[in-house]
């Protein structure tokens, strides 16, 4: 019989060999003190590098490690930047008094011909028979009722409003961007 | 090691929690030089590319998969990051055959038992090995990988991580020979 390749030794060694190629090597390795002897040696080999220790470290290198770790930036919580509220705040007042207007202008600024122009194009859509396929609930389709300003609905309302609202923003940012991240570490 | 807890800090850490990264370096610090020192044979270096190691993980928690442990990630970040180390600092001049082992310089109080004597020149012998042999014997015998492990850790073809790792075992064993251990 030919004696092992290195394959077969590497594998014995490493244990990474089935049942019945393990058993076939065995039984060489019992009649052939030549391929015994390179076993032996390499076990031993193996035996020498399992017992050497680890070595202790000398200092704690954690402190040196976060030294040089890339500086976290800290997202602000929006919801508890007291600029963001305010911000929020003055939004929701400027579109409440803003859209009134807004929705007062509309109707006179857009040429009432595009309306038409538009209906007649979903018309199609109005006009198709959906009841053979289900039934449509029906929708009622009405505009809230919207408060009505004592001063009056004319354009120069509504560029103060506007005028106010770019201020109140640009100082809202003014104050988002002072209050630095926090940087940490 | 506490797995559960490990687990946790990972989670942290990856959202960029410094301290818990902290608390993993502390735990994980010493296998990680080890592999260093085993690969480049001084604490200096060893120490430096531990730190290179932790700072390039903690930049690549990104692509880490949270729910896997860490010690085997960082493991192979340092042996990759050794191995590259010692490809580009390996002289062409093969130091194979006779030329002086590297000593550290400084070998401290472990150094003066016989026990110690011998260790010192099993590494001094793993050391003289060339870089890609050196790689396989700290995989296979210290970081306990199965060949498929080591071929996929090394990014090179089984055969090839098969027939390296019975030519580093067998220049070892000549050389263990020699020194007579
Ligand atoms: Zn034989």
């Amino acid at each position: 019989m030919k004696h092992l390749n290195e394959i077969e030794l590497n594998e014995y060694l490493d244990e990474m060999l089935d049942e019945a190629t393990k058993k076939k090597i065995e039984a060489h390795l019992s009649g052939c003190e030549e391929c015994r002897a390179k076993v032996v040696g390499f076990q031993a080999l193996f035996s020498t590098l399992d017992e050497l220790p680890e070595i202790p470290l000398r200092r704690d290198l954690t402190p040196n490690i976060l030294a040089n770790l890339p500086k976290p930036i800290r997202v602000p919580i929006l919801w508890r930047e007291p600029a963001f509220l305010l911000q929020s705040a003055l939004t929701i007042i400027l579109l409440a008094l803003g859209m009134p207007i807004l929705s007062a202008k509309m109707t006179s600024l857009l040429p009432a011909t595009s309306y038409t122009a538009l209906i007649e194009m979903l018309a199609p859509l109005y006009t198709w028979d959906f009841d053979t396929l289900f039934t449509m609930p029906e929708f009622a389709f009405s505009m809230p009722t919207l408060p009505t300003l004592p001063t009056g609905t004319d354009a120069n309302t509504l560029l103060m409003l506007l005028f106010s609202a770019a201020i109140l923003w640009g100082i809202g940012n003014y104050s988002l961007l002072r209050s630095k991240p926090e940087v940490r570490g | 090691m506490n797995i559960v807890n490990d687990r946790s800090l990972i989670k942290l850490a990856a959202q960029g929690d410094q301290d818990a990264f902290g608390e993993l370096v502390q735990l994980h610090q010493s296998a990680v030089f080890n592999i260093a020192y085993r690969m480049l044979g001084n604490r200096r270096d060893a120490e430096d590319a531990t730190q290179e190691a932790f700072i390039r993980a903690y930049n690549a928690f990104g692509k880490f998969d949270i729910k896997r442990p860490f010690r085997p990630w960082i493991k192979r970040i340092v042996t990759n990051l050794c191995l590259n180390q010692i490809k580009s600092h390996y002289p062409t001049l093969s130091l194979e055959n006779g030329l002086p082992l590297p000593k550290e310089p400084n070998p401290g109080p472990e150094a003066q038992t016989a026990k110690s004597e011998k260790d010192a020149e099993i590494r001094a012998a793993i050391l003289s090995l060339k870089p890609h042999y050196r790689a396989v014997i700290e995989l296979r015998h210290f970081q306990e990988l199965n060949y498929e492990e080591i071929a996929k850790s090394l990014d090179k073809p089984l055969s090839t991580i098969k027939s390296d790792l019975f030519r580093a075992r067998k220049m070892l064993a000549e050389k263990l020979k020699e020194l007579r251990l």
